[in-house]
């Protein structure tokens, strides 16, 4: 055989699988409503069982990765090189009492974690990792997202008060105050992206950062940097990892809203942040680093693999770099820096996008300047950055006068106390 | 009759309707004002779901229904944050949300 | 379409019965999270119409920010644990209740069974409105068209423009006057507050006194309201 056929048969060997698979149980069912049915839910069994599967293997990547950066070896003695650590945590998770405090509110308690696990389960559901190997490709993909991820601060508030403990409640409120307002940025920088492709569709964002019909046929990184970043950044905040961790900030508050949960509901707790965090990682590689597309030595579900696990490193390299965030710094962060910025940023892409199109359509229709893709990618490059370098400057100039102004109070302050201290005694 | 997939339109009327008249029992007889809320929130949940059921099969070309319905969202999310920031600030003057207490036009 | 009229049945029995529960819970938080599930249904409704995007605008927006909005009340205002779940007046509000459903499923009625009208002789029910008839018969739906999103949008900005615009100032205003009433206010402002509110009900009770009425009783000051 072909080289060429070979590599086009790897790199449909998902598709090709689940086909198959699909034949099979057809074939064992007959065709049919139930058949469906059947079909559908063998798919979401296997979107969760990857969920989960991920969720093991980035423990045990996150716990190397962190040690390594601090300097130390990590887990090593669960297995080879600590690879039985997930195995060894499950292990730890069930055999936990698994508690439930006095006069709390026992339903609340007990469905609080299963249901942060189940949205983001279901946020599983749409991300693309290969051409065809797709949960179901709604119209609506990157709302969808938005929506489900929106959707556990109920979750949390529920554990928050079920938990029947005054530091838990106060940790919940902070924490949905930090979710709500950090998906505010996160949805205002996912709109340029749509803007750019023309439909909320994973697949079609996808297909645009392509060569394939009229793709751009760069990823969107490069048309919208300050987009990417302050999503990213925003994808943190909102999973709750490190340095956005007031949640569960381990050595503070006393673990914030989890506090009164241990064994497998902490271990759903936990599941629940991995996997929103990796569907982020998901996410971003799909919005902005192109998803699946890539030159044809690798197969394309590696492409996708590869993107988000270098995303999710990035996002354990700021972990296991970064102090922690104190809460009111990360609420002024969120509506006085970054809501504006990203509302500046929308502007300046409609304007952009509107003035030089690339399609010829357009151009004949609303009128517009007709440039090809590298030339809109450099305009709104040029803009986004710029944009970018001037709020860094000024958000430094701010804090940088700030920072002047408390040292010379506090300088201010003490000269007043030595001068008090060394005063003759008595008035 | 047909309907979207065998579900005929009274089918999805008659539920906003039920959702309607369960938000106003709510919104007239509960003692508490947050669960008033809660009972108007739900007739607007009604009436949405009205909007878009006659959207689907009476005129699912045009957007007029589309539209009245994403501006009944946007009316009952301002709403809801101006009610519960009133009850918030009349539980502080008053120590209680009973909606029967505040009968006067002053505290 | 089996399974269609089965999730329908099955989301109409979820919702119908989150909302019962939600006006007859006597614990107001559990009766948010019944609405919680009662939104959810809602948005099960809008995905079997086919209208995708209003699902998932009902999740972001409903459950995603009004809901958190309700609960963090419902734990603001202590008032969770009620004595009881009903005022004086709930008979009266269920009848009003029933009787509201009645009316409305007189007008669903004609729909249901494709009612011609009504004629005898000269008299024409339902009465004709600038020479139609008004139609009761539904007819068969047509398929929605691919891009009903990018028209949706289209007409949001273009032929309704001016609600839209209208609908944004509002929520600007909403926010505004939420986070204005709902503030912290500090120690003196409450004092403050308190000392013009007796002088107001001291006016008005010299001008009661001299009209010959009784003296109103002063409001009771509110324990937790310094913080």
């Amino acid at each position: 055989m072909d080289i060429f056929e070979i590599l086009k048969f790897i790199n449909n060997l998902l598709g090709f699988v689940f086909g198959e698979i699909g034949n099979f149980v057809t074939g064992l069912l007959g065709k049919g409503a139930g058949t469906e049915l059947v079909l559908m839910i063998l798919a979401a069994l296997g979107i969760i069982t990857y969920g989960a599967v991920t969720m093991m293997a980035l423990t045990w990547f996150e716990r190397k990765l962190v040690a390594r950066i601090q300097d130390r070896i990590g887990p090593n003695m669960a297995g080879p090189f600590g690879l039985m650590l997930p195995l060894a945590d499950g292990v730890k998770m069930l055999t936990k009492e698994d508690t439930t405090p006095a006069n709390a509110d026992r339903w609340v308690y007990l469905i609080a974690p299963l249901m942060i696990s189940a949205f983001a389960m279901t946020s599983m559901a749409v991300v693309p990792f290969a051409p065809n190997v797709v949960g179901t490709n709604l119209d609506i993909g990157a709302f969808f997202y938005i929506a489900i991820g929106s959707g556990s601060t109920i979750a949390i508030l529920m554990a928050g008060w079920g938990s029947n403990n005054k530091y838990s409640l106060l940790g919940a409120f902070r924490t949905v105050a930090q979710l709500v307002g950090y998906e505010v940025p996160m949805l205002l920088n996912v709109l340029p992206v749509v803007m750019l492709t023309g439909s909320m569709s994973l697949v079609d964002i996808i297909n645009k950062q392509t060569n394939v019909g009229d793709g751009y046929g760069f990823p969107f990184i490069l048309f919208l940097p300050l987009s990417a970043l302050v999503f990213i950044i925003s994808g943190i905040a909102e999973t709750g990892r490190s340095p956005f961790d007031l949640m569960e900030a381990e050595s503070e508050i006393v673990a914030g809203f989890h506090v009164e949960y241990s064994g497998m509901k902490f271990a759903l707790f936990m599941m629940g942040e991995y996997v929103n965090a990796a569907v982020v990682a998901f996410m971003f590689s799909t919005f902005f680093l192109g998803g699946y597309a890539g030159p044809i030595f690798v197969p394309s579900y590696v492409w996708f693999l590869l993107k988000s696990a270098a995303v999710f490193s990035i996002f354990m390299w700021l972990r296991g770099t970064l102090p922690r965030v104190r809460v009111d710094q990360l609420v002024n962060l969120n509506w006085k820096f970054f809501v504006p910025l990203s509302i500046i940023n929308i502007i300046m892409v409609m304007i952009v996008t509107k003035v030089f199109v690339t399609s010829p359509i357009q151009a004949a229709a609303n009128g517009g300047i007709l440039v090809p893709p590298v030339l809109l990618m450099a305009i709104l490059f040029a803009f986004g950055g710029g944009l970018m370098l001037a709020a860094l400057s000024l958000a430094a100039r701010s804090m940088r006068e700030k920072r002047e102004a408390e040292a010379r109070v506090i300088a201010e302050r003490r000269a007043v106390n030595r001068a008090f201290a060394t005063a003759p005694a008595g008035k | 009759m047909n309907g979207i997939n065998g579900i005929p339109l009274w089918a999805f009327l008659i539920i906003a309707a039920a959702l309607f008249c369960i938000g106003l029992y709510g919104a007239l007889a509960r003692k508490n004002a947050v669960a008033v809320l809660m009972g108007v929130e739900l007739m607007l949940n009604g009436v949405n779901l009205n909007l878009i059921a006659f959207w689907r099969f009476i005129a699912p070309d045009s957007s007029a229904g589309l539209v009245f319905a994403a501006f009944v969202f946007i009316v009952a999310a301002a709403e809801a944050a101006v009610g519960l920031a009133l009850i918030i600030s009349v539980y502080r003057n008053m120590n209680s949300v009973d909606p029967e207490k505040l009968d006067q036009m002053k505290l | 379409m089996t399974y269609s009229i089965a999730i329908f049945v099955a989301l109409a029995i979820i919702t119908i019965g989150a909302a019962i529960a939600v006006v007859t819970l006597r614990n107001v938080f559990h009766a948010a999270l019944m609405l919680v599930v009662a939104f959810f249904g809602v948005a099960g409704f809008y995905v079997l119409l086919e209208a995708g995007f209003f699902a998932a605008a009902q999740v972001l927006v409903y459950i995603g920010a009004i809901s958190v909005l309700l609960i963090f009340s419902v734990m603001l205002t202590r008032g969770v644990f009620m004595a009881q779940a009903r005022n004086q007046q709930s008979g009266y509000a269920a009848v009003a209740a029933g009787v509201m459903f009645v009316l409305i499923a007189a007008l669903v009625g004609p729909i249901a069974i494709n009612w011609p009208g009504l004629r005898i002789g000269n008299f024409v029910l339902p009465p004709r409105v600038l020479g139609n008839p008004i139609e009761f018969a539904v007819p068969s739906p047509k398929a929605v068209q691919p891009d009903y999103l990018t028209r949706f949008g289209s007409n949001l900005i273009e032929t309704y423009g001016v609600g839209f615009l209208l609908a944004g100032v509002l929520l600007l205003l909403a926010m505004v006057g939420a986070i204005w009433v709902a503030r912290e206010r500090k120690l003196m402002e409450i004092v403050l507050e308190r000392r013009e509110m007796a002088a107001e009900a001291k006016v008005e009770s010299d001008a009661d006194t001299a009209a010959g009425a009784e003296p109103a009783t002063p409001p009771e000051p509110a324990a937790g309201a310094a913080h």
